[in-house]
């Protein structure tokens, strides 16, 4: 069953969902406006690929990588549904990545594409928010870009792997304030899933609890404070987000 | 001697930094103007290395890092990193060394590449590239301190921290001003370029004046078993 992390009454509690409400093990039934929602789990290592979809190579015009594109990320990014990512004041153009994120259930090195499904745990959907004012060229993307707090909504469940059939052609959707704004499907990636897990595996060891962010389709737009941005994908649900501005989170 | 203790390693993150010392800029300046750079960097330029990098490289513990098959030499970039004594957010220079509750003598190992335009994984994160030692105090400056490299008991590199671009209250107010750092974190302050290559069988040593040397010896990948 697919399950959330949530903090409640000053503890952290997994539930269920029941209906549109949730269920803890605990036995507490609960709304999910009561609780506060928590990345459903707290990885070890953050992986996350960039320009990992055709369409996306295409809308930026740049040429189809011929190896994965290979970023990491600290765990200060993370944040959970339902919660409030900011934008820093003076900047042009903050947007959105909804990506499928894929969670390591058994660690492995040298992991064949054809045995790559044994160690996948389980599905999420991330948002990997950007800040592009602040992208220099040096080890790009940077993390002043990537990196920063609360940037990078998790959630909101985690859905075990036999949940997911097809995970090689699910489709993506990102609404700002309702309006479809970005569209794709994980069938249009450059590098599946199996081979992401084999390319990374042959150098890296993959640890249960890695979590490894697979890139965002085409349709990338600019958000900005009060804007409600909710990234879906098939079969994991829905993940929303809202922005708020910098001057308002954080009391000088 | 062997350490008795279990070695504790950082709590949850390495960071590092690179083009933060005097010396690089000046070599590399005229790169910098061009492509793919364009202009020299404005904020710190960071990377991670993730935690199954990190390798206890206390003496006598007898690491070994294994170079990729296919690699014929791997750059060794020996500097030290300093641990976060807790939360760090947003941190003014003033105040930024309250944060900071020691040092670990650090070596970054990589396969070579001269650029600086993408952080590579393979090449920066392979198992094992982080050889490390325990967390120490240092009594003095860091600034008036020298990292020095032998391979197989030859000097071959002298890492000045009085040469860093941005010294550590700058580093820890301009990196927390966007990302958190966390108690027990690592916060390596700096690895120049063109550092030296060693091939499989070299036993490296890392030492600086006050804390313990550390060291660990090059071989073949054994690849699946």
């Amino acid at each position: 069953m697919r399950l959330a992390r949530i903090a409640y009454n000053g503890m952290i509690l997994t539930a269920y969902p029941e209906g549109n409400m949730l269920r803890t093990t605990q036995g507490q039934l609960l709304a999910p406006e009561e609780v506060v929602w928590l990345p459903p789990i707290e990885p070890t290592t953050i992986f996350a690929l960039g320009l990992n979809y055709s369409a996306h190579a295409k809308e930026l015009n740049l040429p189809i990588p011929k190896q994965p594109m290979i970023f990491l990320k600290g765990p200060n990014t993370l944040i959970g549904h339902r919660g409030y990512t900011t934008r820093p004041d003076e900047v042009k153009f903050m947007h959105y990545e909804c990506e499928l994120a894929v969670i390591i259930g058994k660690s492995g090195k040298y992991i064949s594409m054809e045995t790559a499904h044994e160690h996948i745990g389980g599905y999420t959907i991330a948002n990997d928010y950007a800040i592009r004012d602040y992208l220099e060229q040096y080890y790009r993307p940077n993390l002043r870009v990537k990196n920063r707090d609360g940037t990078t909504p998790l959630g909101p469940w985690f859905v075990p792997a036999d949940e997911i059939v097809t995970p090689g052609s699910l489709w993506l959707r990102t609404y700002v304030n309702s309006q479809l704004v970005q569209e794709g499907n994980t069938d249009d990636l450059i590098f599946d899933i199996p081979f992401i897990i084999s390319y990374i595996s042959s150098f890296m060891t993959l640890q249960r609890g890695d979590v490894i962010l697979t890139g965002t389709p085409a349709g990338l737009v600019d958000v900005n404070p009060g804007d409600r941005v909710v990234t879906e994908i098939e079969g994991l649900g829905r993940l929303e987000n809202t922005i708020i501005a910098a001057v308002n989170n954080f009391n000088v | 001697m062997r350490d008795s203790y279990n070695f504790e390693y950082p709590s949850a993150t390495v960071y590092g930094v690179v083009l933060n010392d005097h010396r690089t800029m000046e070599a590399i300046a005229n790169r910098l103007n061009k492509e793919p750079y364009e202009k020299p960097p404005v904020a710190p330029v960071l990377y991670i290395k993730p935690r199954t990098t990190w390798l206890d490289a206390r003496p006598g513990n007898a690491a070994v890092v294994e170079m990729l098959t296919g690699t014929e030499a791997i750059e060794i970039s020996a500097t030290i990193g300093i641990v976060l004594r807790q939360t760090a957010s947003r941190l003014q220079p003033g105040e930024a060394m309250d944060y900071v509750r020691g040092i670990r003598l650090m070596a970054d190992v990589s396969i070579p590449n001269p650029s600086y335009h993408r952080m590579f994984l393979r090449e920066k994160c392979f198992d094992r590239s982080c050889p490390m030692g325990p967390e120490t105090t240092l009594s003095g400056k860091i600034e008036s301190r020298v990292v020095r490299t032998f391979a197989d008991e030859r000097l071959v590199n002298e890492h000045y921290l009085g040469d860093l671009v941005r010294g550590v209250p700058q580093l820890l107010s301009d990196i927390t001003e966007f990302m958190t750092l966390a108690e027990g974190d690592v916060l390596m302050v700096g690895i120049p370029w063109n550092c030296p290559l060693a091939g499989a069988g070299t036993e490296i040593r890392v030492s600086m004046d006050g804390v313990k040397d550390i060291i660990f010896t090059l071989a073949t990948e054994r690849g699946p078993a």
